[in-house]
């Protein structure tokens, strides 16, 4: 199988972020591989090693961003591509940033794409959908497992377990396909020194392409912090703040003994 | 007057509950202009359940493939239908319940429509040619407010945003039959198993009350505690990274970014430290009670009510306490 995995940089969610004037002030932060797509890029390269097969990497920002292709490429991608829009051109986002990798995506060959299931930064989750259908391809989201089609009779199939609201269901998807990944599918192995450096020596391209025109109007007015809550109030035993909100729930089962 | 369009999920012959509340969010701001559309293979199941929450018009599209049994998974059918039924309906807002199904379908619906997609907002209001909302984001550390512009745009809402309410005078339904059928070699996928994996009989995002267990319940005699506790409450039973790593709860109760998003009457927090990826899923709910010995957890930041102590010894006596206080007001 040739897996081509998507990956974003996004600042750290963990370090010190602040709202400022209706923007996020990233600058105190470290930028960091997508946890998802570290996930998706893990599952992927497993599935090569036991498998067989070669896995790539395509990011769609800017220079600064290759630090999370480098990361991938530690990780054990064997190339990257970074794709590029027109000095001067904003970054897209949203639909734009879909029908970009899609357009890239429309000139290689791959058995799958993986995506994260989601962005950090976005919380948004509709990428890998929209790559679906921009390239007609079939698709599942929020994979937690991924294998080889267990009758090894075609290799034109995934099995891929994904977790549905009420459900985990095990499907066959042919290939080629879109997957999404949960970060509950693997976890991203941490590159040693080695890993790292011969990274360094493998292949990223960089690919400068019109900025996608013509898409759906949306746009991000401001941000703000959330609203917070009241501090929690501490209760000691008996506790009855706490269990008076909880008894007019108590189910007392039928049939027990009056008091 | 904008037209809206909610998506109703069924699942298991009952509508959802965070579509109750798209229902009732859209009715309160269009009043009669809004519609319903369903994709089933039994939908007069569902009529009489809109027609009390005051809806008069549904798009329905009919077909086996929606069968609780199928064998195809439902994206690609889900998909191709809403695409039908918004081609007959000709919405300005087309409103979907949040979750696993939404995720899965809204990337594809916002290519299809050439619409702008919306996901998992926690408000919304919509003005003439839009819609204006507020999401979560930065793994729900930030608060977005955005504007979407074109006929549809598409939202997805967080369940527990609004509340699901039934309408006073329950008017006739009008029923749009929507021409669909679905051609199963399109989908390219099949069911190869299926596996149900949640954690006691209450649905998580249906439940007045969720109890969740963290890694600080730490082996079967602590999650006899957290099912015995949520069993008396008659609450689903969810659980953080810690305890499912732990192999004592199901993925399928994972509450926060990877899991469930929940917003229950009551969340009741036990050994969970309160990382931001777990309060993701469960900050919207409206009350939150936590257990956990460490005084500086981060979940207190959160809680509205704190106990700092030993879930063993406080499961226990609190178990106690609840039947006599319950038998008491009897
Ligand atoms: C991309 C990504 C996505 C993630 N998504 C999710 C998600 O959806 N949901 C999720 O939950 N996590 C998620 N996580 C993991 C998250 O960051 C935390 O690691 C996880 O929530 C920790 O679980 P925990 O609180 O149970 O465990 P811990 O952090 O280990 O906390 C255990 C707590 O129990 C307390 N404790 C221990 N013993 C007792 C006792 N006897 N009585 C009372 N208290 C006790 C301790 O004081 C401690 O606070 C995600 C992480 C990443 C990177
Ligand atoms: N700029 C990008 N470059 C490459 N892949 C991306 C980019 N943005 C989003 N993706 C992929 O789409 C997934 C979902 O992103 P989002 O829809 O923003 O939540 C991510 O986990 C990535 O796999």
């Amino acid at each position: 199988m040739k897996f081509i995995v998507c990956i974003k940089q996004v600042p750290d969610v963990t370090s010190l972020l602040r709202v400022e004037n209706g923007r996020i002030d990233t600058s105190a932060g470290r930028m960091a591989l997508n946890a998802f797509d570290a996930s998706a890029a893990e599952g992927a390269i497993a599935f090569a090693e036991r498998c067989g097969g070669e896995v790539h990497v395509v990011l769609a920002g800017p220079p600064e961003a290759e630090g999370a292709l480098r990361k991938a490429l530690a990780m054990g991608a064997a190339a990257g591509v970074r794709l590029q829009v027109r000095e001067g051109d904003a970054p897209p986002v949203g639909q734009a940033c879909a029908q970009m990798l899609a357009d890239h995506l429309r000139t290689e060959t791959f058995d799958a794409i993986l995506c994260g299931k989601q962005a950090q930064d976005t919380d948004a989750g509709v990428t890998p959908a929209m790559l679906a259908a921009l390239l007609g391809l079939p698709f599942v989201g929020n994979a937690i497992a991924l294998e080889p089609d267990p009758d090894g009779r075609s290799d034109n199939h995934l099995l891929v377990t994904r977790q549905a609201d009420a459900r985990q269901e095990i499907t066959r998807i042919q290939t080629p396909c879109v997957v999404s990944c949960s970060n509950n599918m693997c976890d991203p192995r941490i590159p040693n020194i080695r890993s790292v450096m011969a990274a360094r020596k493998k292949p990223i391209r960089t690919k400068i392409m019109e900025t996608p025109v013509g898409l759906p109007a949306l746009a991000v007015q401001r941000y703000e912090p959330m609203p917070g809550r009241p501090p929690a109030r501490m209760v000691d035993e008996p506790w009855d703040e706490a269990l008076d909100v909880l008894a007019p729930y108590v189910k007392i089962p039928s049939g027990s003994p009056a008091p | 007057m904008a037209r809206l369009l909610v998506f109703v999920e069924i699942r298991k012959r009952h509508i959802t509950r965070p579509s109750l509340e798209a229902l009732s969010r859209c009715r309160e701001i269009g009043g009669k202009s809004v519609a319903a559309a369903i994709a089933s293979d039994a939908p007069a199941a569902s009529f009489e359940a809109l027609a009390r929450y005051g809806i008069e018009e549904a798009f329905v599209a009919t077909d086996p493939v929606f069968a609780p049994d199928s064998s195809i998974p439902q994206g690609a059918p889900l998909a191709a239908a809403l695409v039908r039924i918004a081609e007959q309906a000709a919405p300005d807002v087309v409103v979907l319940p949040s979750g696993e199904t939404a995720r899965e379908i809204l990337g594809a619906l916002a290519v299809r429509m050439a619409a702008p997609a919306l996901p998992d907002v926690s408000r919304f209001d919509v003005f003439e040619g839009g819609v204006e909302a507020a999401r979560p984001v930065f793994t729900a550390g930030f608060m977005a407010r955005v504007r979407a512009e074109g006929a549809p745009v598409l939202v997805s809402l967080r369940g527990g945003s609004y509340a699901a309410s039934e309408h006073p005078a329950a008017s006739p339904l009008r029923i749009r039959d929507v021409p669909f059928a679905f051609d199963e070699k399109q989908s390219r996928t099949t069911l190869h198993k299926v596996s149900a994996g949640t954690s006691g009989g209450v649905d998580l995002a249906e439940a007045a009350v969720v109890v969740a267990a963290g890694r600080g319940v730490r082996d079967e005699q602590g999650k006899r505690l957290i099912e015995e506790l949520a069993a008396l409450l008659g609450a689903a039973v969810g659980a953080s990274r810690g305890a499912i790593e732990a192999g004592l709860f199901p993925a399928a109760s994972l509450i926060g970014q990877t899991g469930k998003t929940v917003s229950p009457d009551v969340y009741v927090a036990v050994g969970i430290s309160g990382a931001l990826q777990h309060v993701a899923g469960m900050a919207d709910s409206r009350t939150i009670i936590a257990v956990n010995k460490d005084p500086d957890a981060p979940v207190f930041r959160h809680a509205t009510y704190g106990i700092a102590g030993d879930l063993y010894e406080i499961l226990p006596a609190w178990i106690k306490a609840l039947k006599k206080k319950a038998a008491a007001s009897k």
